[in-house]
């Protein structure tokens, strides 16, 4: 079977003022469908970085990255988005939902962006697959940390994607909460059988994943768990 | 596209101060816009539509002496056989009443038939048609304005004395059509008969008079198109041919140009009102950018967020059209009031289609204009940064590119030559708007940093308000901008007509404008009216022979027809030249300048002339009468006076200021020459009390009826009159602006305790006092509307000298008062529009930092 994501060679670096920060230096990585991987590394060695490269939000300096067959450097940037709509779901430590929107209006949002014909009926369900069905109308200032990342999360999978990019769900959220999340996205995960890309600073989590990378000087190794 | 729609219909909905503002702020710009825009179609399809009426014929023959029945002969032979025509003649000249009082009255004396077209419109009478109209050919009755009734003290029944015979007056005029050349006149006009003309003895040698040839075409023939070979056939280059079409021209000229004038002042509006709106949408869109960055990691293109903010811009341009097309309707009716004084001609204001669609028109695409520079953060937003913790995408400065305004600016140059009717005006305005806006847009800058840094030691309110306005540039330069011109436009005519109005001396006792002008005053009247004045012990002043002559060659060139052939065009300018390059003019004698004259260039005269030198006679020539001539000091130029051929030669050039009412000429030439050429005088007569002056002048037209007498006074306070109620239109205008002006401010003040919130609940939280921060803001906005203020007034003065120098013949006089009362306002609207906007920001609890992610 493809691998549902494959990198090879990816390089990027920053120029800040005349210094370039060299951030990732060699990247070569390939994920089956179903797989859960886990990305640990230091602060500031570039896992974020790396996420924004695969779901095509910013651009590499070289190197490939194939989804699902398909290459992002070939493609335009509206087919980027295009890509991103179908096949992607990212969650992020900040939630990032739309302020103005209700719960209900934020899951459905990706779906109103592919056109989907009864997409509130779809938002509807995976509200509640997060269990947030009584939030439905509630704004994001209205909810708690851990119900806005739930909120994310349902964004995310609503979509049926077949590749989720998670940075730090549970970064922004106390010990409890943070595990209530990510029992739900792994428990998620694995009932869709969704391929997740997941990183960590939680060794524990990365342990309940089924691969373990670690990044460490621009690149990605392997460790045994 | 169904996201699009709805995605920006949930921007509305959820942005509804920011779409109120952005609304209310272009509403005010596209008031101003309609409410001129309307006014100007209104006069065009007036003139458009009753041009018969208003020339009272399809073609004439006009000129200042009887059309010859050759020139009528060769006239009609380019015309169709069924042609009926008709004349009149109108002139100045003083009546009287029947206790004696006498004013200066414009005669119009009308032959059969006369108006073709239209009617006239009589107190008692009613309407007559031309063909109706027998009673004023049949006896020597006149008809006047009401007017005249009151200035003559003559009531209906009762006669007026014309020249050396008397009319009955029998009816009161409303209105009339007919001859419609001049816009106002001097004088009320009085209606009699052409057949009872003669019997006046008014039109003797040198009394001018304008001839009028009037033509009636058959049904079906455009007037247009024989006024060509009219041109061609009529070869003396005084005799003015006019088609119905051209006469309405002329007609709305005036008004043409008081709404040009003021269209270009909405323009400012307007644009005043881009530039609050387009702030306000800068501001919008850099709070929407990271939401914008969310929307496109979930998968929708940037074509797609651009998309739904064009869209909203449209939608928003649509709402705030609508209030401005119905606000217009209340605001027409005051405008109607307001020309009807500047204008005899009585026109109907609606509003158009026309102009409701290019309203709504420049209210979308306004939008997009303005909305261009700041989409620009939209091309350059980073999703990536979402994955930073501490960024918001979007809020990373980015370097303005002031290119992206070019078409915005593009699209205001554009707009500029469609709404005014003369492309030169239209260029003139648009340039001195740039400079003015980079002008105040450069010293704001400048301004801002030095601010900083000069109150870099001061206490610290005033520190830190120095530094808000240099660090939150753009809102401050837009409010700066905005003050600043709408207080230049508010300041500008006030100024110019303070100029204008002292020159004329109307409210000081002592001025030193005549009392009395006198002209057509014949040779052997002199004696005479010398003999009166000295029993009164008054002095006759400046006394001035007046000869006409004509331009036979210039530069040795013979001076032809061919001149004044070139199209008459809408041009103002081009207008008058035709009118100066008319082959007669009048021309006088004198030894020295007047004090209301200046030398430019050349040297005075020699002194008499000697017949003996055989050298040509010295002349010297008006300014811009020299330039429309070509004429330069030096050149010889031959001119005929009755049949004599003089040579002469410029000396020199000077300025005139007309406005001193000291008669004057383009041509003056040197003694000695002209002094047996036949002639007329003009003569002053000064600092004479109400009382004597009425006495004065009855007296006066008593004994020489064919004399006439301007009372300068009443002639300024009308010309003051017109200034003041053109004043009264730009002052809307300008308040439009300073509402605008004011919405903006109110704007930068609620973007700024937005994004500045965190802040000013840091200082809370860092021990200022909430009256600290406020004393900030009003410092930082006090100091931004006085400084804005300042300038704006400065930058009026500037302006309103250039255009009394260029313009009015150097009257200029400082107004203080105004000024500074301005100023004072505009600190005050600042500060309390400033108090008022940043209030709820203060009442905020620190507490809710803590609150905040
Ligand atoms: N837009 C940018 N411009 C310049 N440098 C950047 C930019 N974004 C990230 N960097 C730099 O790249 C490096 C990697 O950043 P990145 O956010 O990927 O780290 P991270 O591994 O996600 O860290 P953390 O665990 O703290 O989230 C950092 O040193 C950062 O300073
Ligand atoms: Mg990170």
């Amino acid at each position: 079977m493809n691998p549902i994501l494959k990198v090879s060679k990816l390089c990027k670096s920053y120029t800040q003022g005349d210094k370039e920060v060299r951030v990732l230096t060699q990247i070569n990585l390939e994920v089956s469908r179903g797989e859960r991987i886990a990305i640990l590394g230091q602060s500031g060695c570039g896992k974020s970085t790396l996420l924004s490269l695969l779901g095509g939000l910013d651009n590499p300096d070289s190197g490939t990255i194939e989804v699902d067959g398909v290459e992002l450097a070939k493609m335009s940037e509206d087919e980027r988005s295009k890509n991103r709509s179908q096949k992607l779901g990212i969650i992020f430590q900040q939630y990032h939902l739309m302020r103005n929107l209700t719960a209900l209006e934020n899951v459905g949002l990706p779906l109103e962006i592919l056109n989907t014909a009864n997409h509130e009926r779809q938002a509807g369900e995976a509200l509640s697959q997060v269990g947030l069905s009584h939030r439905s109308s509630h704004f994001p200032s209205e909810m708690s940390g851990g119900e806005c990342q739930r909120v994310a999360i349902a964004r995310a999978l609503v979509t049926q994607p077949s590749l989720i990019l998670a940075d730090e769900p549970s970064g922004n959220l106390d010990q409890k909460t943070g595990e209530e999340v990510m029992n739900l996205l792994f428990h998620l995960c694995s009932q869709h059988n969704l391929t997740l890309l997941l990183v960590t600073h939680n060794r524990e989590l990365a342990h309940r994943c089924d691969r373990i990378l670690e990044l460490t000087e621009g690149g990605l190794h392997e460790q045994s768990k | 596209m169904r996201f699009i729609v709805r995605q920006a219909w949930r921007e509305i909905r959820n942005s509804r101060s920011f779409c109120f503002f952005y609304s209310l702020n272009l509403a005010l710009g596209l008031i101003g816009f309609l409410v001129v825009d309307t006014f100007q179609e209104s006069i065009s399809s007036k003139v458009e539509s009753e041009s018969r009426e208003l020339l009272g014929a399809d073609l004439a023959l006009r000129a200042r002496r009887p059309i010859s029945p050759d020139e009528l002969i060769q006239a009609r032979k380019n015309l169709p056989a069924q042609t009926t025509e008709s004349q009149t003649v109108d002139f100045f000249s003083m009546a009287a009443g029947p206790g004696g009082r006498s004013r200066l009255v414009k005669v119009v004396a009308i032959d059969q038939g006369f108006p073709f077209y239209g009617s006239f419109s009589l107190q008692s009478a009613g309407k007559l048609s031309g063909q109706n109209i027998t009673s004023l050919h049949q006896e020597k009755v006149a008809w006047i304005y009401p007017e005249a009734r009151a200035q003559l003290g003559v009531q209906v029944g009762e006669s007026i004395q014309l020249g050396e015979t008397t009319f009955r007056v029998s009816d009161l005029i409303e209105e009339e059509s007919g001859l419609a050349f001049q816009p106002t006149d001097l004088a009320p006009k009085i209606f009699i008969g052409l057949g009872f003309l003669e019997d006046t003895k008014l039109l003797g040698t040198g009394n001018l008079a304008f001839h009028t040839h009037l033509f009636r075409l058959p049904e079906q023939i455009d007037a247009n198109l024989l006024i060509q070979g009219l041109e061609k056939t009529i070869e003396s280059p005084e005799v003015r041919t006019y088609s119905h079409q051209q006469a309405g021209h002329r007609a709305g000229r005036l008004l043409r140009y008081l709404s040009d004038f003021l269209s270009l002042v909405s323009l400012v509006a307007l644009f005043l009102a881009c530039l609050g709106s387009g702030f306000l949408f800068h501001g919008f869109l850099a709070h929407r950018l990271p939401e914008l960055a969310t929307l496109i990691s979930l998968g929708a293109t940037r074509s797609t967020t651009l998309r739904i903010f064009i869209l909203q811009l449209i939608l928003l341009g649509f709402l705030s059209a609508c209030p401005a097309v119905l606000a217009c309707s209340i605001f027409l009716p005051m405008l109607s009031d307001t020309i009807s004084g500047i204008s005899s001609t009585q026109v109907e204001i609606t509003i158009s289609p026309k102009s409701v669609l290019q309203t709504f028109l420049v209210a979308v695409f306004s939008g997009w204009f303005l909305a261009l520079p700041s989409l620009q953060k939209l091309r350059k937003l980073q999703p990536a940064e979402l994955f930073q913790e501490a960024s918001r995408p979007g809020s990373r400065p980015i370097r303005q590119n002031l290119l992206y305004a070019i078409p915005g600016l593009f699209a205001f140059w554009l707009l500029c030559m469609t709404q005014a009717n003369s492309d030169k005006l239209a260029n003139l305005f648009f340039i001195c708007f740039l400079v003015s806006l980079v002008l105040l847009y450069g010293v704001a800058g400048v301004g801002f940093r030095m601010g900083e840094k000069l109150l870099h030691r001061a206490r610290l309110p005033l520190r830190l308000a120095a530094r808000s306005l240099s660090r939150n540039r753009a809102g401050a330069l837009t409010g700066f901008l905005a003050i600043g011109l709408g207080v230049l436009l508010l300041t500008l005519i006030p100024q110019t007509y303070h100029g204008l109005s002292k020159e004329i001396g109307i409210d000081q006792p002592r001025s030193n404008l005549p009392s009395l002008f006198l002209f057509d005053v014949q040779e052997e009247q002199l004696p005479g009216i010398r003999a009166l004045l000295e029993q009164q012990n008054i002095p006759l002043q400046n006394l001035t022979p007046w000869v006409r002559g004509r331009i036979k060659t210039i530069q040795g060139k013979p001076y032809e027809k061919s001149l004044r052939e070139e199209e008459e065009l809408n041009n103002p300018d081009e207008q008058r030249r035709n009118a100066f390059r008319n082959r007669s003019f009048n021309l006088s004698y004198r030894e020295h300048l007047l004090e209301s004259e200046q030398l430019l260039e050349g040297v005075p005269f020699s002194g008499a002339y000697d017949p003996s030198s055989g050298l040509p006679a010295e002349i010297s020539v008006e300014q811009k009468y020299a330039k429309a001539l070509g004429l330069s000091v030096g050149d010889p130029m031959t001119i005929e006076v009755s049949g004599i051929l003089i040579d002469t030669v410029v000396v020199n050039l000077r300025r005139v200021r007309w406005t001193s009412f000291q008669p004057n000429f383009f041509v003056q030439m040197q003694t000695g020459v002209l002094e047996q050429a036949p002639k007329t005088f003009l003569a002053t007569v000064h600092q004479l009390t109400p009382d004597k002056k009425e006495k004065l002048q009855d007296s006066l037209v008593h004994q020489f009826p064919t004399v006439s007498i301007l009372d300068v006074e009443r002639t300024g306070k009308k010309i003051l009159e017109v200034v003041g109620q053109m004043t009264w239109s730009l002052q809307f205008m300008a308040a439009l602006s300073i509402l605008a002006g004011l919405v903006i401010l109110y704007c930068v003040v609620r973007e700024k305790s937005r994004s500045q919130s965190w802040e000013m609940n840091l200082q809370k939280v860092l021990g200022s006092t909430l009256g600290d921060i406020r004393k900030q803001v009003w410092l930082e906005f006090g100091l931004l509307g006085g400084s804005a203020a300042l300038i704006g007034t400065l930058l009026s003065l500037l302006t309103s000298y250039i255009l009394s120098v260029q313009v009015f013949d150097r009257v200029w006089s400082f107004r203080w008062d105004l000024p500074l009362l301005v100023i004072l306002a505009v600190i005050l609207l600042s500060i309390l529009t400033a108090d008022f906007g940043v209030r709820k920001a203060l009442r905020q609890k620190p507490v809710v930092l803590l609150r905040e992610a």
